[in-house]
């Protein structure tokens, strides 16, 4: 690569720069640091004695056998820390909702498989698994209520007592005169879109070690988690502790995709055993325990009814959403969130002003379903693009075209359910992906090799993402806790190098690089030079963490305003130094320089050591320190990316396997910092939505034992199942964020099933009344291939 | 808890000696007994690859031997792959930071522990050939294709000499 000399060339910019890494170089060298890594003196290891059964009576625990194994310390059931730990509760105050309560161990019923009933706790886990042997617990079984139909049947035993049918939710709204509309329209469609459980399986399990100091009635805990700070706030409630004495460090985690942003029993259960047994406990889940209780996802239904016109307009949809959300509703997001969200987003992209939801929440005697990327979109982007393609099909209209005649086009565009498209240019996005596929000629390609037996089909995906929601939209939800806003420290050391201490946390996302690039940008100081600093409550500021696709937005929004701050106290200060006025400076390549001017500046080192250490120098009334702490809300009702995915695919006729042979994905997160990153981000989240479309699914047994307790059972793609993907930008910035960033992190996982299954259908030749369903097993395929050659013969 | 036994494993050139039980996994005695915690542990069945090691120079999956099956053996971990390069990345990992090879970092170690002794023939290999060589390592962050790329570029770079890194959008080297 030739490079311009140094002299003439322009100073590199930050924002936009393809810059590789920071957090790699430990990542590669082994150095990574994550919570199973952490070693305390004296500390003991847990084991969890769990339930067998998805509904039961507990008759009888006896722990005395396993407190008598070698190298048992304790043992703990619900009687034991009924007194220090109080059972979890997570409220919405929106009407229809009914907030239910998590015990920290089983208290006199099981509601689910996998439901921790006792902890053991022993010198090392080997050990504390022999006496989790030999825990005696004899359980009566209840009915196990599986399905979303036996839950809601009349009649049906009631889970929660809280909750009454069954329900944790229910909620109904119109918008529009759907009647009518109905009424008129030429095409009704009616659809029964359902997605399986699946989730996100991050190889990291979850992991928790507690250290308590009585002396100093100090507790802190390592978490696995995506939020630090909720943590704290959990632990420090649920452990009745005054929060300032409580610290929760999140070094590096192992994956988080959602189901970490909660906070679990077994949080919670290794905080309370380290406090009686007055040693560090450490518990580290193993991939059977992370399957059966860490946040499910996705298991939702929608009966699904649009109106549209002869033209391919859509006028009106009527979506019944129903989701099977488990045994417990997470703290503090409640069980209201994949429904919530899914029916927010029905209309998609689209210019629909006409909508009806009706949301339903259901307790079932499984997992609790909670965040996984993209919560609730999913079944929102399939639903409505299953409406697009059978009404193209129907019509006889191109898929694209459809969506074209329907994309929403003006911007800001306020939907149906009060979303706010701030920025954006969908139908170019079409006209890209198009460009890309080689739509028309693949199209033809594929009808031509059918007569040779050569079954493939080509289908796409549009989907909005709502990213960094804003206050007033998680107000709305009534939880206990708003969150709405994030955090960033910027503070310059003697030496003038930055450290940025951010309220996100980092676990795959290269926010040490991507935070330093947008502080570089604003203070003229190189990447090199800022350190980010994040996940640990006694280093950084109260912040929400890494959630929703939220950090960018928000803390690179909240970075930008600091930086903004330090920037005018540095050139009021370098004014002084240089006996210049302010407005005639500029922060460039680390110095503060007269405009157009070589031989008049400053470095920036010499204006943090003159506010640090030489305080007699500061100008008359300037206080000391370079260093700002701001908060930044993200625009309501949120900072919404848009995606377009399309896949090409071929049905295997022998074993019904369904080959992705290109992929592409064309997107609009505003402002790219980094676009390796978002590459990134994209490529893995369409391989989890790939996953999904395929082969993931946690099943469970008619007893309600979970089947795919193992990696074997479990499918997560490998390497060989996901094709090359081609990531394609487009850049409208936000008005409303500074910067300009649309968060991108969970969009991939959005589209992908969706584009997945419309390739399929289409090479099918079934788009009217092909899949609805997810996932697109061989069996399925096989089947369906069947069919297909019946109908064609 | 059964009899302890002494074993000795030498691991990276040092020599570790411990009483242990004759249950304890290979990936806990390197993890715990050693302290080589760059070595981690996603499945304990064997399916995911993290816990990948090299003894005798082969990978092996630490979570599916006993560490006393180890006595006797030598085995290399992620700590010790660019020794003797003067704090430099091994270039199989300098390719995984030039091409994004990693997000959280987890299933790393045991992806660079898979893939360094197939260096010298996947030169030769076409993307898929790749792909099918590292299907016995899971990864949920990445969708792979830049570890693909990482692969590439390393395998390459070892055979022919230093190369460019890829352009951000290149979907595979093979096909520029």
């Amino acid at each position: 690569m030739s490079r311009a000399p140094a002299d003439t060339a322009p100073p590199p910019r930050a924002m936009g720069a393809r810059i590789l890494r920071r957090e790699d170089q430990r990542l590669l060298r082994g150095g990574g640091r994550y919570v199973s890594d952490v070693t305390l003196p004296g500390l003991l290891h847990g084991a969890f004695v769990r339930s067998t059964l998805a509904h039961a009576r507990i008759i009888e625990l006896d722990l005395s056998r396993a407190r008598a194994v070698p190298g048992v310390v304790a043992a703990f059931g619900i009687e034991d820390l009924r007194g220090l730990v109080r059972p979890m509760r997570a409220i919405s105050r929106a009407p229809g909702y009914r907030p239910c309560a998590t015990p920290v161990l089983a208290d006199g019923k099981v509601r689910m498989v996998g439901e921790p009933i006792a902890l053991i706790v022993a010198e090392s886990r080997y050990l504390a698994e022999d006496g989790a042997a030999a825990v005696g617990v004899k359980l009566e079984p209840l009915t196990p209520l599986l399905t979303m139909d036996e839950a809601l049947a009349d009649g049906a035993p009631v889970i929660h007592d809280e909750a009454p049918q069954n329900l944790f939710n229910s909620f109904e709204q119109t918008i529009g005169d759907l009647e009518a509309t109905f009424a008129a329209a030429d095409e009704v469609i009616d659809l029964e879109i359902e997605q399986q459980r699946y989730g996100a399986v991050a190889m990291e399990g979850r992991v928790a070690v507690a250290s308590y100091s009585a002396a100093e009635d100090r507790l802190t805990a390592w978490l696995s988690t995506q939020v630090p700070h909720i943590a704290r706030t959990g632990l420090a409630k649920h452990l009745s502790m005054p929060e300032n004495r409580v610290r929760v460090i999140a070094p590096d985690v192992g994956g988080g995709f959602g189901p970490k942003c909660v906070l679990y029993q077994e949080d919670l259960a290794v905080c309370g055993a380290a406090k009686l047994v007055g040693r560090p406990v450490k518990w580290a889940s193993d991939r059977i325990e992370d399957l059966q209780t860490t946040i499910h996802g996705r298991e939702q239904t929608n009966r699904l009814r649009a109106a549209a016109s002869s033209d391919g307009r859509v006028l009106a949809v009527q979506a019944d959403l129903r989701a099977s959300n488990g045994a417990y509703a997470v703290w503090p997001y409640t069980a209201g969130l994949d429904s919530g969200q899914a029916s927010e987003n029905v209309t998609g992209p689209y210019d629909i002003r006409c909508y009806e939801r009706r949301v339903r929440a259901v307790v079932t005697n499984k997992a609790p379903m909670g965040p996984y990327r993209g919560v609730g979109r999913v079944l929102a982007a399939f639903s409505i693009e299953r409406v697009m393609d059978v009404l193209a099909d129907r019509l006889g209209i191109d898929p694209l075209e459809i969506r074209r005649r329907n994309l929403v086009r003006e911007f800001p565009y306020t939907t149906a359910t009060g979303l706010r498209f701030e920025s954006g240019d969908y139908l170019r996005m079409v006209d890209t992906l198009a460009e890309a596929m080689d739509w028309e000629r693949v199209r033809e390609e594929n009808a031509a090799l059918r007569a040779s037996g050569v079954i493939r089909g080509i289908g796409v995906a549009f989907a909005v993402e709502q990213s960094a929601y804003g206050a007033k939209a998680m107000g709305s939800r009534q939880m206990e806790m708003t969150f709405g806003y994030d955090t960033a420290s910027v503070r310059f050391e003697p030496d003038g190098r930055v450290r940025v201490a951010v309220g996100l946390h980092n676990h795959g996302q290269g926010h040490e690089t991507t935070i330093a690039q947008i502080a570089s940008e604003e203070l003229g100081v190189p990447v090199g030079d800022i350190d980010v600093v994040w996940g640990d409550t006694a280093v950084v500021p109260y912040g929400l963490g890494t959630w929703a696709s939220r950090s960018t937005v928000a803390c690179g929004g909240a970075t930008i305003l600091a930086a903004q701050e330090l920037r005018e106290k540095i050139v009021a200060l370098a004014a002084d130094m240089l006996e210049a006025r302010p407005d005639d400076l500029e922060l460039v390549d680390g110095a503060v320089a007269m405009r157009g001017s070589r031989s008049q500046r400053v470095p920036i080192a010499a204006v943090a050591r003159r506010a640090l250490h030489e305080p007699h120098l500061l100008p008359e009334g300037m206080e000391p320190g370079l260093e700002v702490t701001r908060r930044f809300m993200p625009p309501d009702p949120g900072s919404f990316a848009a995606a377009l995915h399309g896949a090409h695919v071929e049905l295997v006729p022998d074993t019904g396997h369904v080959r992705v042979l290109s992929y592409v994905v064309v997107e609009d997160c505003g402002t790219v910092v980094n676009p390796m990153i978002v590459d990134g981000q994209v490529h893995g989240g369409v391989a989890q939505g790939i996953g999904g479309a395929l082969m993931e699914h946690l099943v469970y047994d008619e007893q309600g034992s979970l089947v795919t307790t193992t990696l074997m059972d479990y499918l997560v793609p490998t390497a060989a199942e996901i094709p090359p993907i081609r990531v394609l930008h487009q850049e409208s910035p936000s008005p409303f964020v500074p910067g300009g960033f649309k968060g991108m992190g969970e969009g991939g996982a959005v589209n992908a099933p969706v584009a997945i299954v419309a390739a399929v259908n289409d090479a099918l030749g079934a788009a009217g009344n092909g899949a609805n369903h997810t996932p697109l097993t061989p069996e399925w395929v096989l089947a369906a291939l069947k069919n297909m050659n019946r109908v064609e013969a | 808890m059964s009899e302890l036994r002494n074993v000795t494993i030498e691991i990276n050139g040092h020599e570790y000696s411990a009483e242990i039980e004759p249950r304890l996994l290979l990936s806990d005695f390197i993890r715990h007994e050693a302290g080589l915690t760059g070595t981690h542990v996603g499945c304990e069945h064997g399916v995911c690859g993290a816990c990948t090691v090299q003894m005798d120079g082969a990978p092996v999956r630490s979570c599916l031997m006993f560490a006393v099956q180890a006595q006797g053996h030598s085995l290399r971990t992620v700590e010790a792959m660019n020794e003797g390069m003067d704090g430099a990345l091994h270039p199989l990992q300098q390719a995984f930071h030039e091409c994004h090879g990693l997000q959280c970092g987890f299933c790393t170690p045991g992806f660079l522990m898979s893939i360094e002794p197939i260096l010298p023939e996947a030169a030769d290999w076409d993307e898929r050939q790749i792909r099918e060589a590292i299907a016995g390592n899971l990864c949920r962050c990445t969708g792979y294709q830049n570890i693909v790329l990482s692969v590439q570029l390393a395998a390459k770079r070892m055979r022919d000499g230093e190369i460019e890194p890829p352009a951000p959008d290149a979907p595979s080297l093979a096909e520029a």
